[in-house]
């Protein structure tokens, strides 16, 4: 057998097709400057996501390991990818013109979007744990960069520090959790690992500690400290795509490393030897979330409703909604496709509204300032009622207001949770919601009530960002209504994962 | 005929026209007040046949559509109406192009956006009657929200922006329990099935545990009472609809605050009926307090729109008496009175509207005796008080005394105290009508005043004439329910 093949390369297709784009938009943009330069990029990068998109649907969906199983494709890892590469496209789009205006180095902007891109498909498809690592670093340090790319500022440069300070240290954690779990099950493939009897604390703190690095990445509470500096820091649209792109992707692998715990959806009648160890284990990692999910609800909601800036109130909102994805988890420790579904489904919706949200923050940045305080929006409605409209529908959908996907994603979390047994963490999440009902209607408030300010001036708003606006309000209302088909797939890639596995 | 979706195009005739609306241009408010118009009516005319076409012996659900959503968990879109919830759907279309022309010159900024607003409410209202599947209902009764809260925060009074986000608050921090309560009880009867009466059926056939029926009962039920509202949650309502535009006020009154009886009659009871039982007793006396409460703050208030805003805290708490009591007699009277509190209050809010709109005051010392010189409006404001009171010979008689009639066998203390609200509500809405109509004229101010316009006449005539209509000739209306209320009692024995 050959160490290499066609079929490998066709698997990586994807990842290198992202690269290759990052690497060409670097190149030019080392040489070509100016807002005509930083439009062919955006182009360039677009048509390098559309393409990895269709790659990615095409070369990924038939399932299963390969390059020496390195990766595990299938429509799990499509799923995610299609939801990563659509984050990816939006962020390029709306970048258009805004990343000139900002004096950004456009080159290295749209170069690292896309390598973190790259990195982001390539670790919802990581089977083993050297390429886990690699394409987390990938990521990563591309995003870590990102903020920081606004280099006049000095909030970016403090809030990229204090990212990339925290994240070098969660990147430790999670190493140190794969080298125990290596230790324990003998296996680097995650694939492997559900199957092998292994020595079970060891397995279990190796799983825990990988877990404490994921969670810092999705912004779970108490490892979120990072986040609202960082969002707060970022340029908007780079804030708008590491709030998606990132969790989607970081969510995604921690799916595949609870499901590689052996862990998930395991139920004491099915197996007899050694039942009472794992029913201590599942007990033990159940809690776990159930105390992350709670905390992360609780502080992201509460929090919250202090914040007075734009991006850090959607920094917070951001939090929070890490804690309803993680009520998904929980119920899949009982329920395995049930919670896998209300997971994906929740990471598509959320990628929707908020890169709308962060899309009007973006096509309303004055020169180079971008929004601060909630009174910037001030009677938007009047001058601009089509942003005003798409905002609210965003900010809406955030509350989980039907009908928009929003209030889909909240139904399926809870319904999922209720299934497996948590009465208690959905309530908790239905009053967490009442609380955010406030301060997403703040906003809402300002530009339908306030009498308009300086932001909301004659100033005409740039067509891509606008583009990119429409399309992810559009999306926020119509894919929660237009029927089931979001959900089908979503639970068909949670059971293709769920059998692979 | 048969086979026309008559209730989808209800529903998404007015959101037909509120797209229209938005696409006039900027500058033409007329147009845009005459495609509104135009909408609402056509949505009246759509909504008439079904009142004949029903079949009122059988008192099922009729008109029913169904087509799969999310079939894998039993999410439909599923509609269809019975005698109660046609009624109750042929009020919220009547209203609709009254609420559009009282509108007609009082909102002059932003028109296309109030009209889209008022047009998208008027769908969502209809939705949540016609609604069968729990998610659907549950989509309406949020989407309900939106425009409402925008209608108010814009178009409102001095304090819009306290009442509206008060009003937002309120409902949805209630109706978020509901949508936990909604999934739980489709797991747990088990059916796979969103529909009520799927759900229903199926907790029959094997019950749930008397503490988890009691707190399904009571998430659905808080929901519900906030809306209605119910005694100690009732805070928002004379914000709210003392700030509100005439149009939001009206539709507020007449037909929001029966989504939240409907709700009850509909599925909070019948689902839950021993958890109803028990909560019978708490429920009634919530509603009697509700109703001296409310005649008592009426009878203290100086600003004419928030008096009657108090009144609809007293008068739904007769409905929810019955409701409670839960026989024949009484739920028909409650339903009844859902029509006519509809009409009474409705018209009560235009009155106050017409005048505000040449007075720019809604205190009750800056008129008085104020008939002599617009006789039109007195007269119109005669009919709806003396209907809001209930004279006989007009709808509000009818209902409250089947509410006192049926209530009365199965309550009788609480009937009595709630006779005693019947007597309040003569004092305030006389004091009212005698201080601000009748005496000598007290400002010389008030001498200009002009009197009802034809547009005006346009809707109050027939809103008199369906005053008249329910008060003397009640029986064509009682048969449409009839059955379809048999048909609800026996679900549950409530008290």
């Amino acid at each position: 057998m050959s160490w290499f093949t066609w079929t490998d390369l066709w698997m990586l297709a994807p990842v290198v097709i992202m690269v290759t784009g990052a690497l060409i938009t670097l190149l030019v943009g080392a040489m070509a400057r100016g807002a005509a330069a930083g439009t062919g990029m955006t182009f360039l990068g677009i048509g390098t996501s559309v393409l990895a998109a269709f790659v990615t649907a095409f070369a990924w969906s038939h399932g299963g390991a390969a390059v020496g199983g390195a990766l595990l494709t299938g429509p799990f890892a499509v799923f995610l990818g299609l939801v990563i590469l659509a984050g990816v496209a939006l962020a390029l789009l709306y970048s258009d013109g805004y990343a000139h205006r900002m004096g950004f180095d456009v080159g290295e902007y749209y170069g690292l979007i896309l390598l973190a891109g790259a990195g982001m498909l390539y670790l919802v498809a990581a089977n083993d744990l050297i390429t886990l690592l690699i394409a987390f670093e990938i990521m990563s340090l591309s995003v870590y960069a990102l903020v920081a790319a606004d280099r006049r500022r000095r909030a970016a440069s403090e809030g990229a520090m204090k990212y990339f300070v925290l994240g070098a240290f969660a990147s430790g954690i999670l190493l140190y959790g794969m080298a125990l779990l290596y230790g324990a099950t003998g296996t680097i493939y995650l694939s492997d690992m559900a199957g092998v009897q292994a020595a079970p604390m060891l397995k279990l703190i190796g799983i825990g500690l990988m877990l404490i690095g994921l969670a810092f990445k999705v912004g779970a509470v108490p490892f979120h400290a990072w986040v609202p500096d960082a969002y707060q820091g970022a340029p908007a649209s780079v804030t708008g795509f590491m709030a998606v792109a990132v969790k989607a992707a970081a969510f995604g692998i921690l799916v595949r490393v609870l499901l590689a715990s052996g862990l998930l959806g395991w139920h004491a009648s099915e197996t007899a030897t050694g039942a009472s160890t794992l029913a201590t284990e599942h007990m033990l990692l159940t809690n776990v979330l159930v105390v992350l999910a709670i905390a992360t609800m609780v502080v992201g909601n509460f929090l919250a409703l202090a914040q007075n800036d734009l991006k850090r109130l959607l920094a917070y909102s951001g939090i929070s909604h890490t804690g309803y994805v993680l009520i998904g988890l929980v119920a899949a420790m009982v329920l395995p496709a049930e919670g896998v579904t209300a997971v994906l489904y929740y990471l598509a919706a959320y990628t929707a509204m908020t890169i709308g949200a962060f899309a009007v923050l973006v096509v309303l940045a004055t020169g180079s300032r971008d929004l601060g305080p909630i009174e910037d929006l001030a009677g938007l409605a009047r001058r601009r009622p089509a942003v005003a409209l798409a905002m609210t529908v965003c900010l809406v959908s955030l509350v989980g207001m039907p009908p928009t996907v929003g209030f889909f994603g909240k139904l399926w979390l809870f319904r999922a949770g209720l299934d497996a047994g948590f009465p208690g963490l959905v309530i908790l999440a239905a009053v967490s919601t009442m609380v955010s009902i406030y301060y997403y209607l703040r906003p809402v408030l300002v530009m339908y009530a306030a009498a308009p300010g300086e932001a909301a001036s004659h100033r005409p708003v740039p067509t891509a960002g606008t583009v990119v606006l429409a399309a992810a309000a559009l999306a926020t209302l119509l894919i929660g209504v237009a029927g089931p088909t979001l959900y089908d797939a979503a639970r068909a890639s949670a059971e293709a994962l769920l059998s692979l596995g | 005929m048969a086979d026309l979706p008559i209730l989808s195009l209800l529903l998404v005739l007015p959101l037909v026209g509120a797209v229209a609306v938005m696409l006039c241009p900027r500058d033409r408010d007329d147009l845009t007040r005459a495609t509104a118009l135009t909408f609402a009516m056509l949505t009246t005319l759509l909504s008439l046949p079904l009142f004949w076409l029903y079949d009122a012996q059988a008192g099922t659900m009729q008109f029913t559509e169904f087509h799969p959503w999310v079939a894998s968990l039993g999410i439909a879109y599923s509609v269809g109406v019975d005698g109660i919830s046609l009624l109750l759907v042929l009020m919220t279309t009547l209203l609709a192009p009254v609420g559009v022309l009282c509108s007609w010159r009082a909102i002059e900024e932003r028109t296309r956006e109030f009209f889209a607003s008022f047009l998208v409410l008027v769908s969502a209202v209809i939705g949540v009657f016609i609604a069968r599947d729990l998610v659907l209902f549950y989509v309406f009764w949020e989407v309900m929200l939106v425009p409402m809260f925008l209608i108010i925060v814009i178009w409102g009074g001095r304090r819009r922006l306290y009442a509206g986000v008060k009003f937002f608050i309120y409902t949805m921090t209630a109706s978020l329990l509901m949508l936990v309560a909604i999934v739980y009880v489709y797991l747990a009867a088990g059916a796979g099935s969103f529909d009520i009466e799927t759900i229903r059926l199926a907790l029959v056939e094997h019950g749930l545990s008397r503490t988890a029926e009691l707190w399904l009962f009571v998430a659905f039920t808080l929901a519900f009472a906030v809306k209605v509202p119910v005694f100690p949650f009732h805070t928002w309502l004379p914000d709210a609809h003392t700030e509100a535009p005439t149009a939001g006020s009206v539709m507020l009154a007449a037909v929001l605050l029966k989504m939240g009886t409907y709700g009850l009659i509909r599925i909070a009871i019948p689902l839950f009926p021993q958890a109803a039982a028990t909560a019978a007793p708490v429920m009634i006396v919530l509603a009697v307090i509700g109703i001296i409460y409310g005649a008592l703050m009426a009878l203290a208030q100086t600003d004419w729109k928030r008096l009657i805003a108090y009144s609809s805290v007293s008068h739904l708490g007769f409905i929810v008496l019955a409701i409670f009591a839960w026989n024949e007699t009484a739920l028909t009277g409650a339903v009844y009175q859902m029509l006519g509190h509809g009409l009474s209050t409705g018209a009560l809010f235009l009155v106050i509207g017409s005048v505000y709109e040449r007075t720019h005051t809604r205190e009750i010392d800056a008129y008085g005796g104020v008939a002599k010189v617009i006789p039109g409006t007195a007269v119109v404001f005669m009919f709806a008080m003396l209907s809001s009171v209930g004279l006989p010979g007009l709808n509000g008689f009818v209902g409250e005394f089947m509410i006192l009639a049926g209530t009365f066998l199965e309550a009788q203390v609480a009937a009595a105290c709630a006779a005693l609200g019947v007597i309040f509500g003569a004092a305030y809405l006389l004091t009212l009508y005698q201080k601000t109509m009748l005496g000598p004229l007290k400002h010389e101010r008030n001498r200009t005043l002009t009197d009802l316009t034809a547009r005006e006449w346009s809707y109050y005539v027939p809103l008199i004439a369906f005053m008249v209509l329910l008060g003397v000739f009640p029986q064509p209306f009682v048969d449409v329910m009839r059955v379809s209320l048999r048909l609800l009692a026996s679900k549950a024995t409530t008290l």
